[in-house]
Protein backbone atom coordinates (compact mmCIF):
# COMPACT_ATOMS: atom_id res chain seq x y z
CA UNK A 1 0.00 0.00 0.00
CA UNK A 2 1.53 3.34 -1.49
CA UNK A 3 1.37 5.83 1.53
CA UNK A 4 1.14 8.81 -0.14
CA UNK A 5 -1.77 9.06 -3.23
CA UNK A 6 -4.64 12.01 -4.15
CA UNK A 7 -7.96 11.72 -3.07
CA UNK A 8 -7.21 9.17 0.14
CA UNK A 9 -3.85 8.05 1.04
CA UNK A 10 -2.68 4.79 2.53
CA UNK A 11 -3.27 5.97 6.02
CA UNK A 12 -6.83 6.44 5.55
CA UNK A 13 -7.02 3.02 3.10
CA UNK A 14 -5.90 0.96 5.58
CA UNK A 15 -7.89 2.20 9.01
CA UNK A 16 -10.78 1.67 6.45
CA UNK A 17 -9.62 -2.26 5.39
CA UNK A 18 -8.79 -2.64 9.43
CA UNK A 19 -12.44 -2.07 10.24
CA UNK A 20 -13.92 -4.16 7.30
CA UNK A 21 -15.09 -7.62 9.04
CA UNK A 22 -13.48 -9.06 5.27
CA UNK A 23 -10.42 -7.63 5.24
CA UNK A 24 -9.16 -7.16 8.29
CA UNK A 25 -7.02 -9.70 8.60
CA UNK A 26 -5.49 -9.14 5.07
CA UNK A 27 -1.45 -8.60 5.47
CA UNK A 28 -1.04 -5.10 4.51
CA UNK A 29 2.42 -3.68 3.65
CA UNK A 30 2.90 -0.27 3.54
CA UNK A 31 5.69 1.46 0.63
CA UNK A 32 7.04 5.02 1.22
CA UNK A 33 9.63 6.76 -0.05
CA UNK A 34 9.72 8.99 3.13
CA UNK A 35 13.28 7.84 5.10
CA UNK A 36 10.96 9.52 8.09
CA UNK A 37 10.82 7.31 11.11
CA UNK A 38 7.14 8.92 11.74
CA UNK A 39 6.07 7.19 8.50
CA UNK A 40 7.01 4.15 9.71
CA UNK A 41 5.63 4.19 13.34
CA UNK A 42 2.26 5.98 11.85
CA UNK A 43 1.80 3.49 9.25
CA UNK A 44 1.75 1.00 12.08
CA UNK A 45 -0.61 2.71 14.25
CA UNK A 46 -3.65 2.17 11.07
CA UNK A 47 -2.40 -1.24 11.20
CA UNK A 48 0.11 -2.20 8.11
CA UNK A 49 1.77 -5.13 9.37
CA UNK A 50 5.15 -3.86 7.93
CA UNK A 51 6.70 -1.40 5.95
CA UNK A 52 8.87 -0.84 2.69
CA UNK A 53 10.36 2.02 1.65
CA UNK A 54 11.33 2.83 -2.04
CA UNK A 55 12.86 2.36 -4.17
CA UNK A 56 11.69 -1.16 -3.32
CA UNK A 57 14.62 -3.81 -3.65
CA UNK A 58 13.20 -7.07 -4.76
CA UNK A 59 15.27 -9.07 -2.44
CA UNK A 60 13.66 -7.11 1.10
CA UNK A 61 10.06 -7.54 -1.11
CA UNK A 62 10.25 -11.36 -1.46
CA UNK A 63 11.19 -11.68 2.11
CA UNK A 64 8.07 -9.98 3.76
CA UNK A 65 6.41 -11.49 1.37
CA UNK A 66 7.71 -14.62 2.87
CA UNK A 67 7.57 -13.47 6.11
CA UNK A 68 4.02 -12.31 6.34
CA UNK A 69 2.35 -15.26 3.60
CA UNK A 70 4.10 -18.08 5.69
CA UNK A 71 5.35 -18.92 1.84
CA UNK A 72 8.75 -21.19 1.26
CA UNK A 73 10.18 -19.69 -2.19
CA UNK A 74 11.57 -22.36 -4.74
CA UNK A 75 13.93 -21.35 -7.03
CA UNK A 76 14.45 -21.88 -10.65
CA UNK A 77 16.82 -24.85 -10.23
CA UNK A 78 14.43 -26.90 -8.19
CA UNK A 79 11.48 -26.73 -10.30
CA UNK A 80 11.72 -28.37 -13.34
CA UNK A 81 8.89 -30.93 -12.09
CA UNK A 82 6.40 -28.19 -10.71
CA UNK A 83 7.24 -26.24 -13.68
CA UNK A 84 4.90 -28.90 -15.85
CA UNK A 85 2.66 -29.27 -13.19
CA UNK A 86 1.61 -26.12 -12.81
CA UNK A 87 0.20 -23.57 -15.93
CA UNK A 88 2.49 -20.89 -14.35
CA UNK A 89 1.62 -17.28 -15.73
CA UNK A 90 4.40 -16.46 -18.43
CA UNK A 91 4.59 -13.13 -16.29
CA UNK A 92 6.17 -14.94 -13.30
CA UNK A 93 8.68 -17.09 -15.23
CA UNK A 94 11.68 -15.45 -13.94
CA UNK A 95 10.20 -14.87 -10.36
CA UNK A 96 10.30 -18.02 -7.93
CA UNK A 97 7.25 -20.22 -7.62
CA UNK A 98 5.59 -19.33 -4.22
CA UNK A 99 4.74 -22.91 -2.61
CA UNK A 100 1.85 -21.75 -0.31
CA UNK A 101 1.60 -22.60 3.05
CA UNK A 102 -1.17 -21.66 5.44
CA UNK A 103 -2.71 -18.99 3.17
CA UNK A 104 -4.08 -19.04 0.14
CA UNK A 105 -1.99 -17.11 -2.35
CA UNK A 106 -4.17 -16.03 -5.27
CA UNK A 107 -2.13 -16.57 -8.44
CA UNK A 108 -2.98 -14.87 -11.83
CA UNK A 109 -4.03 -16.88 -14.52
CA UNK A 110 -4.83 -16.05 -17.27
CA UNK A 111 -7.14 -16.96 -20.62
CA UNK A 112 -6.53 -18.28 -23.42
CA UNK A 113 -4.74 -15.55 -26.20
CA UNK A 114 -8.31 -15.77 -28.52
CA UNK A 115 -9.98 -14.46 -24.97
CA UNK A 116 -7.58 -11.90 -24.36
CA UNK A 117 -7.54 -10.94 -27.78
CA UNK A 118 -11.22 -10.32 -28.01
CA UNK A 119 -11.35 -8.37 -24.22
CA UNK A 120 -8.32 -6.40 -26.01
CA UNK A 121 -10.75 -5.51 -28.71
CA UNK A 122 -13.14 -4.51 -26.26
CA UNK A 123 -10.80 -2.32 -24.25
CA UNK A 124 -9.77 -0.36 -27.62
CA UNK A 125 -13.59 0.20 -28.36
CA UNK A 126 -13.46 1.80 -25.01
CA UNK A 127 -16.13 -0.76 -24.00
CA UNK A 128 -15.75 -1.31 -20.28
CA UNK A 129 -19.68 -2.67 -19.90
CA UNK A 130 -18.46 -5.54 -22.31
CA UNK A 131 -15.59 -5.93 -20.40
CA UNK A 132 -17.30 -6.47 -17.26
CA UNK A 133 -20.08 -8.70 -18.75
CA UNK A 134 -17.04 -10.70 -20.35
CA UNK A 135 -14.58 -11.06 -16.92
CA UNK A 136 -18.49 -12.39 -15.06
CA UNK A 137 -18.23 -15.11 -17.82
CA UNK A 138 -14.83 -16.08 -17.63
CA UNK A 139 -14.97 -16.88 -14.13
CA UNK A 140 -18.02 -18.82 -14.33
CA UNK A 141 -15.97 -21.13 -17.14
CA UNK A 142 -13.18 -21.47 -14.26
CA UNK A 143 -12.15 -20.81 -10.97
CA UNK A 144 -8.51 -20.24 -11.99
CA UNK A 145 -9.63 -16.96 -13.85
CA UNK A 146 -11.29 -15.36 -10.90
CA UNK A 147 -8.25 -13.37 -10.06
CA UNK A 148 -7.95 -12.11 -13.66
CA UNK A 149 -11.48 -11.49 -14.05
CA UNK A 150 -11.58 -9.59 -10.37
CA UNK A 151 -8.42 -7.17 -11.22
CA UNK A 152 -10.09 -6.27 -14.83
CA UNK A 153 -13.25 -5.73 -13.37
CA UNK A 154 -12.12 -3.62 -10.99
CA UNK A 155 -9.98 -1.27 -13.59
CA UNK A 156 -13.30 -0.80 -15.39
CA UNK A 157 -14.92 -0.22 -12.62
CA UNK A 158 -12.09 2.63 -11.84
CA UNK A 159 -12.30 3.93 -15.78
CA UNK A 160 -8.60 3.29 -15.91
CA UNK A 161 -8.72 1.89 -19.90
CA UNK A 162 -5.09 2.46 -20.11
CA UNK A 163 -4.36 0.14 -17.04
CA UNK A 164 -6.57 -2.59 -19.06
CA UNK A 165 -5.30 -2.11 -22.69
CA UNK A 166 -1.29 -2.15 -20.84
CA UNK A 167 -2.50 -5.27 -18.42
CA UNK A 168 -3.96 -6.98 -21.46
CA UNK A 169 -0.91 -6.47 -23.50
CA UNK A 170 1.18 -8.61 -21.46
CA UNK A 171 -0.29 -12.03 -22.15
CA UNK B 1 -35.51 -6.60 -22.38
CA UNK B 2 -32.63 -5.89 -24.32
CA UNK B 3 -32.31 -3.50 -27.15
CA UNK B 4 -30.14 -3.34 -29.85
CA UNK B 5 -27.96 -0.33 -28.22
CA UNK B 6 -25.94 0.30 -31.94
CA UNK B 7 -28.63 0.87 -33.65
CA UNK B 8 -29.22 4.24 -32.06
CA UNK B 9 -25.84 5.11 -31.91
CA UNK B 10 -22.23 5.18 -30.44
CA UNK B 11 -21.07 7.75 -28.30
CA UNK B 12 -17.77 8.19 -27.46
CA UNK B 13 -17.37 10.45 -23.37
CA UNK B 14 -14.04 11.69 -22.86
CA UNK B 15 -13.25 12.74 -19.31
CA UNK B 16 -10.30 12.84 -16.63
CA UNK B 17 -13.20 12.50 -13.45
CA UNK B 18 -14.86 9.11 -12.97
CA UNK B 19 -17.57 10.42 -11.39
CA UNK B 20 -18.79 12.46 -14.38
CA UNK B 21 -17.95 9.33 -16.84
CA UNK B 22 -19.57 7.31 -14.26
CA UNK B 23 -22.95 9.56 -14.95
CA UNK B 24 -23.10 9.79 -18.00
CA UNK B 25 -22.54 6.41 -19.03
CA UNK B 26 -25.42 5.30 -16.62
CA UNK B 27 -27.63 8.01 -18.03
CA UNK B 28 -26.61 7.76 -22.06
CA UNK B 29 -27.38 4.19 -21.47
CA UNK B 30 -30.43 4.05 -20.27
CA UNK B 31 -31.34 6.34 -22.95
CA UNK B 32 -30.74 3.71 -25.07
CA UNK B 33 -26.89 4.27 -26.92
CA UNK B 34 -24.01 2.50 -27.06
CA UNK B 35 -21.17 4.30 -24.82
CA UNK B 36 -17.24 3.89 -25.61
CA UNK B 37 -15.20 5.35 -22.63
CA UNK B 38 -12.05 7.25 -22.35
CA UNK B 39 -10.34 8.33 -19.65
CA UNK B 40 -7.96 11.19 -21.82
CA UNK B 41 -7.27 12.62 -24.57
CA UNK B 42 -5.01 10.52 -26.40
CA UNK B 43 -6.88 7.42 -25.13
CA UNK B 44 -9.91 9.15 -27.15
CA UNK B 45 -8.23 9.45 -30.33
CA UNK B 46 -6.83 6.14 -30.49
CA UNK B 47 -10.31 5.02 -30.04
CA UNK B 48 -11.95 6.78 -32.66
CA UNK B 49 -9.52 5.50 -35.08
CA UNK B 50 -10.10 2.27 -33.87
CA UNK B 51 -13.73 1.98 -33.34
CA UNK B 52 -15.10 5.14 -34.98
CA UNK B 53 -18.13 6.53 -32.85
CA UNK B 54 -20.97 8.49 -34.53
CA UNK B 55 -20.55 11.32 -31.50
CA UNK B 56 -17.79 12.23 -29.01
CA UNK B 57 -18.55 14.62 -26.17
CA UNK B 58 -15.43 16.00 -25.11
CA UNK B 59 -14.42 17.09 -21.70
CA UNK B 60 -12.23 20.74 -22.25
CA UNK B 61 -10.11 20.92 -18.97
CA UNK B 62 -8.61 17.91 -19.05
CA UNK B 63 -4.81 17.40 -17.97
CA UNK B 64 -1.69 16.41 -20.23
CA UNK B 65 -3.86 17.02 -23.66
CA UNK B 66 -6.68 19.09 -23.33
CA UNK B 67 -10.05 19.17 -24.68
CA UNK B 68 -9.32 21.67 -27.57
CA UNK B 69 -6.26 20.05 -28.11
CA UNK B 70 -8.05 17.04 -28.71
CA UNK B 71 -10.37 18.06 -31.03
CA UNK B 72 -7.76 19.54 -33.03
CA UNK B 73 -6.01 16.59 -33.59
CA UNK B 74 -9.53 14.91 -34.44
CA UNK B 75 -10.32 17.30 -37.22
CA UNK B 76 -6.75 17.15 -38.26
CA UNK B 77 -7.12 13.28 -39.28
CA UNK B 78 -9.35 12.18 -42.03
CA UNK B 79 -10.52 8.83 -40.54
CA UNK B 80 -12.18 10.99 -37.67
CA UNK B 81 -13.00 14.15 -39.22
CA UNK B 82 -16.29 14.06 -39.53
CA UNK B 83 -17.27 12.81 -36.05
CA UNK B 84 -19.23 15.64 -34.82
CA UNK B 85 -17.71 16.75 -31.40
CA UNK B 86 -19.83 18.59 -28.70
CA UNK B 87 -17.47 20.00 -25.55
CA UNK B 88 -18.76 19.59 -22.08
CA UNK B 89 -17.27 22.41 -19.97
CA UNK B 90 -18.37 23.62 -15.91
CA UNK B 91 -20.03 26.75 -15.83
CA UNK B 92 -17.58 28.32 -13.96
CA UNK B 93 -15.16 27.42 -16.33
CA UNK B 94 -14.18 30.24 -18.30
CA UNK B 95 -13.48 28.80 -21.66
CA UNK B 96 -13.43 30.32 -25.01
CA UNK B 97 -16.92 28.87 -26.95
CA UNK B 98 -15.83 30.61 -30.20
CA UNK B 99 -12.18 29.00 -30.09
CA UNK B 100 -13.93 25.29 -29.52
CA UNK B 101 -16.13 25.99 -32.62
CA UNK B 102 -13.81 27.16 -34.66
CA UNK B 103 -11.94 24.19 -34.31
CA UNK B 104 -14.88 22.31 -35.76
CA UNK B 105 -16.61 21.54 -32.72
CA UNK B 106 -20.82 21.29 -33.29
CA UNK B 107 -21.97 22.45 -29.78
CA UNK B 108 -21.45 23.41 -26.50
CA UNK B 109 -23.15 22.04 -22.85
CA UNK B 110 -22.29 22.88 -19.13
CA UNK B 111 -21.93 20.77 -16.27
CA UNK B 112 -23.61 20.31 -14.19
CA UNK B 113 -25.50 18.26 -17.10
CA UNK B 114 -28.90 18.54 -17.65
CA UNK B 115 -30.39 15.15 -18.95
CA UNK B 116 -32.77 16.59 -21.03
CA UNK B 117 -30.52 18.99 -22.13
CA UNK B 118 -28.07 16.63 -23.22
CA UNK B 119 -30.11 14.09 -24.46
CA UNK B 120 -32.10 16.70 -26.79
CA UNK B 121 -28.41 17.71 -28.26
CA UNK B 122 -27.00 14.74 -28.89
CA UNK B 123 -30.26 13.59 -31.10
CA UNK B 124 -30.09 16.85 -33.22
CA UNK B 125 -26.42 16.08 -33.86
CA UNK B 126 -26.95 12.44 -34.70
CA UNK B 127 -29.58 13.32 -36.84
CA UNK B 128 -28.25 16.07 -38.58
CA UNK B 129 -24.80 13.38 -38.74
CA UNK B 130 -27.19 10.90 -40.38
CA UNK B 131 -28.80 13.48 -43.01
CA UNK B 132 -25.33 14.83 -44.10
CA UNK B 133 -24.07 10.84 -44.63
CA UNK B 134 -26.95 10.20 -46.47
CA UNK B 135 -26.60 13.24 -48.43
CA UNK B 136 -23.00 12.06 -49.04
CA UNK B 137 -23.76 8.57 -49.89
CA UNK B 138 -26.38 9.71 -52.71
CA UNK B 139 -24.19 12.46 -53.97
CA UNK B 140 -21.19 10.02 -54.62
CA UNK B 141 -24.24 7.38 -55.99
CA UNK B 142 -25.35 10.48 -58.41
CA UNK B 143 -21.70 10.99 -59.79
CA UNK B 144 -21.41 7.24 -60.38
CA UNK B 145 -24.74 7.44 -62.52
CA UNK B 146 -23.07 10.68 -64.56
CA UNK B 147 -20.01 8.95 -65.14
CA UNK B 148 -21.83 5.56 -66.46
CA UNK B 149 -24.12 7.39 -68.84
CA UNK B 150 -21.50 9.40 -69.77
CA UNK B 151 -19.66 6.71 -70.83
CA UNK B 152 -22.20 5.31 -72.55
CA UNK B 153 -23.12 8.45 -74.32
CA UNK B 154 -19.59 8.40 -75.63
CA UNK B 155 -19.99 4.48 -76.45
CA UNK B 156 -23.02 4.97 -78.57
CA UNK B 157 -21.14 7.83 -80.87
CA UNK B 158 -18.07 6.13 -81.03
CA UNK B 159 -20.77 2.93 -82.73
CA UNK B 160 -22.70 5.74 -85.11
CA UNK B 161 -19.45 6.98 -86.26
CA UNK B 162 -18.47 3.40 -87.08
CA UNK B 163 -21.47 2.64 -88.83
CA UNK B 164 -22.22 6.28 -90.74
CA UNK B 165 -18.34 5.46 -92.09
CA UNK B 166 -19.59 1.63 -93.44
CA UNK B 167 -22.88 3.31 -94.28
CA UNK B 168 -20.91 5.63 -96.48
CA UNK B 169 -18.69 3.12 -97.71
CA UNK B 170 -21.56 1.47 -98.94
CA UNK B 171 -23.39 3.65 -100.90
CA UNK B 172 -20.21 3.97 -102.77
CA UNK B 173 -19.36 1.07 -103.50
CA UNK B 174 -23.03 0.70 -104.96
CA UNK B 175 -22.53 3.74 -107.14
CA UNK B 176 -19.30 2.55 -108.55
CA UNK B 177 -21.38 -0.94 -109.46
CA UNK B 178 -24.21 1.00 -111.29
Amino acid sequence: MDLVMTVMDGFEATRRLRMSPDLKDVVVIAISASVFDFNRQQSRDVGCDDFLSKPIREAELLEKLRLHLELEWVYEEARSVRQEQEDVNPKFKTSPVSQVRGRQNPQLMAPPAQEVAALLDLARRGDLRGIVKRANQLEELDERWIPFANHLRQLAKDFKGKQIREFLKQF
Amino acid sequence: MSVDTTEKGVILIVDDTPTNLEMLLDFLEDSGFKVAVAEDGESAIEMAEYAPPDLILLDILMPEMDGFETCRRLKANKATQDIPVIFMTALAEKVDKVKGLNMGAVDYITKPLEHEEVLARVNIHLHLRNLTKRLTEQNKHLEQEISERKRAESLVSGQTRVLESIATGASLRMYSTV
